[in-house]
């Protein structure tokens, strides 16, 4: 019998051709072979270092040794405890409310805990930064508690330990812990003895005694930004017991721009909060708003909410991008504009004045600055964006990025009034310490004083500035002439020059607090005691200013203390309260309250909501600010309100009604005049240099984290490495590749860096990530990537002028494969290539006209033949699990993959093995461009879409037909079953799994793991040894914990839906990803299946996935739409035509055009 | 000199001989299936695991404590219907008697020790079951498993010895018939306990089996993961 051909739809002119590496445009023998062969020549080969020869002889010994150990039991310990903590029920996790510090940005989070180990981070969804979701950032915080390269004790004179000759054990250090060197026993006995707190004590008693004798003179302080209200009150403090002594921040990637912008704007530093739920038009300039921005978890979330269109007429928002290397959100534009990083300036210019000219209000005087003569990028772009915000007004938004000058960050907030955007689609709040001196400045003032010998001791908190510092600064020859005191988690840069080092403990390990960019504070609890015995940024201040160690947990109390009795009721009978406008801090709260900012007046100015800046009208709070409703149960004795108010705040992870109040501030004349004046002396580089916040590593600081180094970046895909992007134009300028190592110099100062080519950057622009190059960090972050910092001034953080000469070499590195001397395997490694997949179908998006005409335009993209299965259906009895993913909704951040990878154990495998397609990821992003077919592909037309896949849980398993050992199968829920301890490694499934999702363990991955890293992992997944498969299991471990609870709580297995959250799920800041009982057809992922946009990749194989897909819908300005034929709505009927919108043809027929071959073009299409 | 032919009878085999080849082969082979056998039989956990019986380092006796004084099981395995451990007791839960009984008692000396010093008492374990099976006490206890089912009667044991294999076998035999080893929610803990007179553990098992809707699942999920 012949088989019906599966019928592919007609060749549409407008198609778009999809594809994910320019290796596989030009159809490559790389790219082949990573399409046909699954993993490239030699992945399956043993290499070195352990090469065939020797693996046998490994294998003959380790197999005499299990014969031999084999006949013994092992014998097991419990080990309960002597005195078990209260509430503890060994086996079950619990969780805690705390929250993450992260520069500027601040996440609240819940962690779960088993038997005292942290394993786990969500969101909490009472944060309003995080609303129950988090990035990968903060997932993979997780792995830097448990770094077995963390510093693991002091160091004084760049010395961890001493030689101390010793008789009796220990000396006087009683903590001293060391091992005995020489045999003689009578002889004094030369100990390596660790030093200790003790020891730091010691070094640092004179030191700070002599510099709070001449009232702190000599000593500085440099922080991170500041989020701390703990860290606020001790900079108060010392600026009263220890006046002389200074106060410096610095953050690599600062907020500088930012508050300078509003200082020229507003008089004040407010923070512009944009609320994408009720933007319709958004623009970034050259803003990260989506990705690494400190919002973008929440601003993620709002996005997509907007982008769910269900049927025709809906309506969505609309994002343009303007921007230079490609950055997340750039990836989930509706239009992109592609710009030298000084043309968003320039951009930005020419848009107000054309709002202007379109009759939006902007202070004459502001209009008159702006550079005159016609803009040198796409007009037509412009005018769109003009077009639609004078429509939008209200509901329009515009967010810069904090690399954009200060001119750029005043002249939008001065659009924002224009437009009546604020207090709609972007609200104001007073800035988390306002009015502290810029970090550049603060960071200058402190040069100058190292220069002219002013600093005796600078403590160090955190931070890594011989690494990190603008390179004009010269910081690390500086530093190298004073005492530094180190506060770091690692042994970095920094330390290596410092003359004490104390490690930091970690935030999971200490007690702090912290205040999120609106405001709302949180206490950071520990869920672990020190692991190496660290001292936090708190502990440190205090004993520098107090002399004496305090711990955090009473630091932080008495913060908060003041602030509770501040809010405490009034007693009754309550007197009414008047509220005094203007408010003041204290005005509002009463006697009580007064008294309190008496007592701890720097608190309640610490913490108390802000005033509104001076000239602005304060908007009517939406929620009187009222202290906590007396209720039963609420002390009113102080000491106990006190404890009440203390629990309440940990165990909510916020501490009620500490937000910013929102504000409707006024514009400046004459100063925002003088801000905006510098756009008209903006003039662009011939070639520019971006310095990009990097998507994994940040500034640096993750550099030693596993988990972001082998997370494929979001648009590059490259892992272990940054590189020197260049567009393809460009590329072909310098006649450079990619791997091709190049000489980049800004002002005279040269760095060497391997290039990568990415369609889509901004021509004569060289995007380098920060971060990468670390010398003095741990076993997984050396060698990585290339240090970008010393091309970095003070001038121009974000961008400056360069030259880049290619130098006729590749890149090679020492974690390339070596074949003796030879490199066998070198270069960058990508992933962008691995797991691909024949040209089908699989991503389907379409336009938003096109959608209205067309709604299942999904489902047609494939014309499945009714098709019959070899098998029997499995009977669907009970509750049966799917999943959906919104592809409108996914931004494409790949912080599932991480969540995924820390929820289920999930081992990095390094830059060599990664390079062979050995990444042990169990949900990845696939990340294709595309380019509509009927014009030539080049920089400018190319659209990035994201498609998360992980294992599709098919009910006609093609894995489990050929599995030998039956290691996969099915279980009665539906899921397809992977048991780890049957798998005799054939690899069968791999090969037969059309969507190329499971995964190999060539090796041991798990087996030298240190004791300490081993504390990470979660106890309800098995660890996978070498010769096993695995794959994503739709969470099992939390399907089958839901429904214990259920069946323990209720009798009856049955899970309510909404119960089980899958990691993927949890962790997504845009909503888009679905789970749960596809039987019940009121559960959220049944209606979202129902949807018209939903389809399944390769149905067409009959496989019957329980993933499926949403497609995903752009919304194309009519006007910004690529010309072409109407060919493709012609034969969708006339409504389109005819249509005011009928000229927005849509471009994408949403089917991947490279179709396969032998592929008869003759369906029709209804 | 002169070789002397040799007489060639010396070198021809006897007749009996020729049975040898087929002999010794079916020798082997029923050496090979022997030992095949012996292996799968004897190496198997109902062999291997079953009296298991390891010193203790503090010769606590079940038979003491839930034998002759009765004390529930739930007293130290205080997880045993929450969690999937039962889990072993800290030295408090030894010391809420023992700092007042046997206070002075050699054998505790281990016990004060760690007391006193804070670290645990390294119980050797008995009962294994290997990292990639998750089982759970809670789900089978508030089913109407006993206690007695898997651990035996622990209530007659000095020291502590594993009786059932625990193997995936084992297991599953229960799991696709439970109903002879269910019983009432609140005997599970009694270690001699019969159905009512008149019916067999099968039927009287068979009404819980009904009436709680148990059904033992036997997907490789539920136990691997």
């Amino acid at each position: 019998m012949k088989r019906t051909p599966i019928q592919w739809p007609a060749a549409d002119p407008n198609e778009k051709v999809y594809w994910r590496s320019l290796d596989q445009l030009a159809d490559k023998p790389e790219f082949r072979d990573f399409l046909q062969r699954e993993f490239p020549d030699g992945a399956s080969e043993l290499s070195s270092p352990i090469s065939r020869r020797s693996f046998m002889s490994l294998m003959g010994a380790s197999l005499a040794l299990a014969g031999l150990a084999g006949c013994r039991r092992p014998e097991e310990k419990i080990l309960p405890y002597t005195k078990a903590p209260e509430d503890m029920v060994i086996g079950l996790p619990t969780y805690y409310a705390t929250a993450m510090p992260l520069g500027s940005a601040v996440f609240g989070i819940l962690v779960e805990s088993n038997e005292g180990r942290p394993t786990k981070i969500e969101g909490n969804p009472a944060h309003p930064m995080s609303l129950g979701a988090t990035n990968s950032f903060v997932q993979a915080a997780l792995l830097d508690l448990y770094d077995p390269d963390r510093s693991t004790g002091p160091m004084v004179a760049g010395k961890d330990h001493e030689e101390v000759a010793a008789v009796v054990h220990g000396g006087e250090h009683g903590e001293g812990h060391g091992e005995v060197h020489g045999e003689g026993h009578d002889a004094p006995v030369a100990k390596a003895r660790a030093f200790d707190r003790n020891d730091v004590a010691a070094a640092l008693k004179g030191r700070r005694e002599k510099l709070a004798a001449q009232r702190g003179k000599g000593l500085a302080f440099l922080s991170g930004a500041l989020t701390s209200p703990t860290l606020l009150r001790l900079r108060e403090q010392m600026k009263t017991q220890l006046p002389d002594a200074k106060w410096h921040t610095w953050e690599p990637v600062c907020e500088d721009n930012i508050r300078a912008g509003s200082r020229a704007a507003f008089g004040d530093d407010l923070v512009s909060h944009l609320d994408l739920a009720k933007a319709d038009i958004v623009v970034a300039l050259d803003s990260d708003m989506l990705g690494i921005s400190a919002d973008a978890v929440r601003n993620a979330r709002h996005f997509a909410a907007r982008r769910r269109v269900e049927k025709p007429g809906d309506t969505m928002n609309r994002l343009y991008v303007v921007e230079s290397a490609w950055t997340i959100t750039g990836t989930n534009a509706d239009h992109r504009l592609r710009v030298k990083p000084s043309e968003v300036a320039l951009f930005a210019a020419a848009l107000a004045g054309k709002l202007a000219a379109a009759g939006v209000q902007l202070p004459a005087e502001v209009v008159a600055q702006l550079p005159k003569g016609a803009p040198t990028f796409d007009n037509n772009f412009l005018e769109a964006v003009a077009e639609d915000l004078v429509r939008a007004r209200a509901r329009a938004v515009i967010s810069v990025g904090a690399s954009q000058p200060a001119a750029v960050h005043a002249l939008v907030h001065a659009i924002h009034v224009a437009l009546g955007a604020v207090g709609e689609s972007a609200s104001y709040t007073k800035a988390v310490d306002a009015g502290r001196p810029l970090d550049l400045d603060s960071l200058r003032d402190l040069s100058q004083a190292l220069d002219k010998g002013e600093v005796d001791t600078l403590v160090v908190l955190g931070g890594n500035p011989a690494y990190d510092a603008p390179a004009d600064l010269k910081l690390s020859e500086k530093l190298a002439k004073v005492a530094v005191v180190h506060l770091g988690e690692t042994r970095d840069e920094t330390a290596k020059l410092a003359q004490v080092h104390i490690p930091r403990a970690h935030f999971l390990e200490s007690w702090g607090d912290v205040r999120c960019a609106d405001g709302t504070a949180s206490i950071v609890q520990p869920l672990i005691a020190p692991l190496f015995k660290g001292w936090s940024d708190i502990e440190l201040v205090s004993y520098m200013i107090s002399g004496g160690f305090t711990r955090g947990y009473e630091l932080v109390r008495e913060t908060w203390r003041g602030v509770a009795v501040a809010k405490m009721p009034a007693p009754p009978p309550p007197p009414p309260v008047e509220v005094v406008p203007p408010p003041a801090p204290a005005g509002k709260k009463g006697k009580l309250a007064k008294a309190a900012a008496a007592v701890a007046p720097v608190v309640a100015a610490v913490v108390a909501p802000a005033a509104p800046a001076a000239g602005a009208t304060a908007l009517p709070p939406p929620a009187p600010a009222a202290p906590l409703a007396v209720a039963p149960g609420i002390p009113t004795n102080q000491v106990l309100f006190f404890e009440h108010f203390w629990r309440k705040s940990l165990h909510d992870g916020v501490v009620a009604d500490t937000a910013f109040e929102r504000i409707k501030p006024t514009l400046r004349g004459a100063e925002l005049v003088d801000a905006i004046k510098p756009l008209a002396s903006i003039a662009p580089k011939e070639m520019e240099i971006q310095f990009l916040v990097d998507n994994t590593m940040l500034d640096g600081r993750f550099a030693n984290n596993g988990w972001l180094q082998e997370l494929p970046d979001p648009v590059t895909k490259l892992v272990w490495d940054n590189a020197a992007i260049l567009s393809m134009d460009t590329a072909k300028k310098l006649g450079v590749e990619k791997d091709d190592m190049v000489t980049v110099t800004v002002r005279g100062q040269s760095i060497q860096a391997a290039v990568f080519v990415q369609p889509g950057q901004a021509s004569n622009t060289v995007s380098i990530a920060l971060g990468y190059g670390r010398t003095e960090t741990g076993r997984v972050g050396k060698g990585a990537g290339f240090n970008v910092y010393p091309l970095r001034h003070r001038d121009a953080l974000g961008f400056d002028a360069v030259t880049v000469v290619p130098l006729n070499k590749k890149y090679t590195d020492v974690r390339d494969e070596w074949f003796g001397d030879v490199v066998k395997l070198t270069g960058l490694v990508t992933t962008q290539d691995h797991f691909a997949l024949e040209g089908r179908p699989l991503i389907r998006e379409a336009s938003l006209t096109r959608f209205a005409h067309h709604p299942e335009f999904a489902k047609h993209a494939v014309h499945v033949p009714a098709l019959r299965a070899l098998w029997d259906d499995p009977a669907k009895v009970g509750q049966q699990w799917g999943m959906s993913i919104d592809l409108g909704a996914c931004v494409g951040c790949g912080a599932c993959t991480i969540a995924c990878q820390a929820e289920n154990n999930i081992s990095i495998v390094g830059k060599a093995q990664v390079r062979k397609g050995r990444e042990m990821h169990w949900i990845r992003i696939d990340r294709y461009f595309s380019f509509n077919k009927s014009v030539d592909m080049d920089d400018s037309n190319t659209e990035v879409s994201h498609q998360p896949v992980g294992c599709q849980q098919c009910e006609h398993a093609p894995c489990e037909n050929v599995c030998p050992v039956a290691a996969t199968l099915h279980s009665s829920d539906g899921l397809n079953d992977m048991v780890y301890n049957r798998c005799v490694g054939t690899r069968y499934c791999a090969n037969n799994c059309p969507w190329k999702v499971r995964r190999f363990n060539f090796l041991d991955w798990r087996g030298d793991v240190e004791d300490v890293a081993k504390l990470k992992y979660n106890p309800d997944v098995t660890l996978r040894s070498r010769g096993v498969m695995e794959k994503c299991t739709y969470c099992v471990q939390r399907i089958r914990g839901a429904q214990r609870d259920a069946k323990l709580k209720t009798g009856n297995e049955k899970v309510q839906d909404g119960v089980i959250v899958v990691a993927c799920q949890q962790v997504c800041p845009s909503d888009a990803i679905t789970f749960g009982d596809i039987m019940d057809p009121a559960s959220k992922v049944s209606v979202a299946k129902k949807s018209v946009r939903n389809y399944e990749m390769l149905a067409e194989l009959n496989t019957r996935p329980r993933t499926s897909y949403l497609a995903r819908i752009r919304n194309p300005h009519p006007r910004l739409e690529p010309k072409h034929e109407d060919a493709a709505e012609g034969h969708h009927g006339a409504a389109a035509a005819g249509a005011p919108t009928g000229h927005a043809a849509a471009a994408a027929h949403g089917a991947q055009a490279e179709q396969p071959k032998g592929h008869e073009a003759g369906a029709s299409h209804p | 000199m002169t070789m002397q032919p040799m007489d060639n009878q010396r070198f021809v085999f006897p007749p009996w001989t020729n049975a040898l080849p087929p002999l010794s082969l079916a020798a082997v082979t029923m050496g090979l299936i022997g030992t095949i056998f012996g292996i799968w039989y004897y190496f198997s956990p109902r062999h291997t695991d079953v009296g298991y019986q390891p010193e203790q380092p503090i010769p606590y006796s079940h038979k003491l404590h839930a034998g002759e004084m009765g004390m529930d099981c739930r007293y130290c395995h205080v997880g045993v219907e929450k969690s999937a451990v039962a889990s072993v007791p800290p030295t408090q839960v030894c010391m809420n008697c023992h700092a007042q009984v046997k206070k002075d008692s050699p054998k505790l000396q281990a016990l004060r020790d760690s007391w006193a010093t804070g670290n645990p008492v390294p119980w050797v374990k008995v009962h294994k079951s290997p990292d990639y099976v998750y089982f759970n006490h809670a789900r089978h206890v508030t089913r109407g498993v006993g206690c007695v089912e898997c651990h035996g009667r622990i209530d007659q044991m000095v020291t502590v010895k594993q009786v059932q294999p625990l193997s995936m076998g084992w297991c599953l035999e229960c799991h696709r018939d439970p109903a002879s080893h269910l019983r009432p929610v609140d005997k599970i803990t009694t270690m001699d306990w019969a159905p009512p007179s008149g019916e067999t553990a099968e039927s009287f098992g068979q009404k819980i089996v009904s009436e709680k809707q148990i059904a033992p699942p036997t997907d490789c999920s539920r136990c691997h993961r």
